[in-house]
């Protein structure tokens, strides 16, 4: 039902009230009333969708307050799960199911991985050394950044350092973290990530 | 508390004051509530 302009000259234009007028008045406090409905539940519906807090009769400043409170009260999330495989040299933590956009981010999990490749000159050809990396990622950051290790081999020592690439893909109800290997290998050769251990993570919604 | 607004009134229609402007008055008190 539209709005009507309201009859504001009864003082210069008097006559005794018709149906229309009653009409008018009961119908523009209709209009008054579904525009209030509509656009209030519009800011109820919004701060609602991170929890029951407020109804329609709730005051703007009960409103602007709950918003308040949500963005400095930001909700959290932890729990655990194991990698998937991606591909040899890849695998992934995918998390669902939360009831909020994660934005900071906290992981820890532990991977063997490869550290590098030697050459076998007896035999022609390369071997792989797979390492245990243990690692936090930190606000989308693996640390540490890399890890050493050695190689006792009937030669000289073989020294490793090496490193694992985190990217982690955030959407409304949770993310995917790609955990990869970037070392390359000889032709001909893989670069591996295996013997996934329980990952643990934490995850925070947006302050502010 | 929200009434419905009547809003099918014929010039035959009586206007009782205890209910007509009860609710039309209660009605706007009402909004002035949920603006407030």
């Amino acid at each position: 039902m539209a709005w009507q302009t309201p009859k504001t000259d009864w003082i210069t234009n008097p006559r005794s009230p018709m149906a229309v007028d009653f009409n008018r008045i009961e119908e523009n406090i209709k209009f008054i009333k579904d525009n209030i409905d509509a656009k209030k539940g519009l800011i109820v519906d919004a701060i609602n969708s991170k929890g029951d807090i407020v109804t329609i009769e709730n005051s703007y400043q009960e409103l602007a307050n709950a918003i308040t409170n949500i963005n400095k009260n930001p909700r959290m999330a932890s729990g655990s799960g194991q990698l998937v495989k991606v591909s040899d040299a890849s695998a992934k933590l995918v998390v669902t199911g939360l009831p909020f956009r994660p934005a900071r981010i906290f992981i820890t999990g532990k991977v063997r991985t490869t550290a590098g490749f030697w050459y076998d000159s007896l035999n022609y050809s390369y071997l792989r050394y797979n390492s245990p990396y243990e690692y936090a990622i930190i606000n989308d950051a693996v640390v540490p950044k890399t890890i050493e290790d050695k190689l006792f081999h009937s030669g000289p020592v073989i020294r490793y350092s090496f490193s694992l690439k985190c990217t982690i893909t955030r959407n409304n109800n949770g993310f995917e973290a790609l955990i990869s290997n970037p070392l390359a290998p000889p032709t001909g050769y893989k670069t591996i990530i295996d013997e996934y251990q329980t990952n643990y993570w934490y995850a925070y919604e947006q302050e502010g | 508390m929200w009434e419905t607004p009547k809003t099918d009134w014929v010039d035959s229609d009586a206007v009782n004051f205890e209910e007509t402007f009860q609710r039309i008055e209660a009605n706007i008190a009402y909004l002035k509530y949920l603006v407030r």
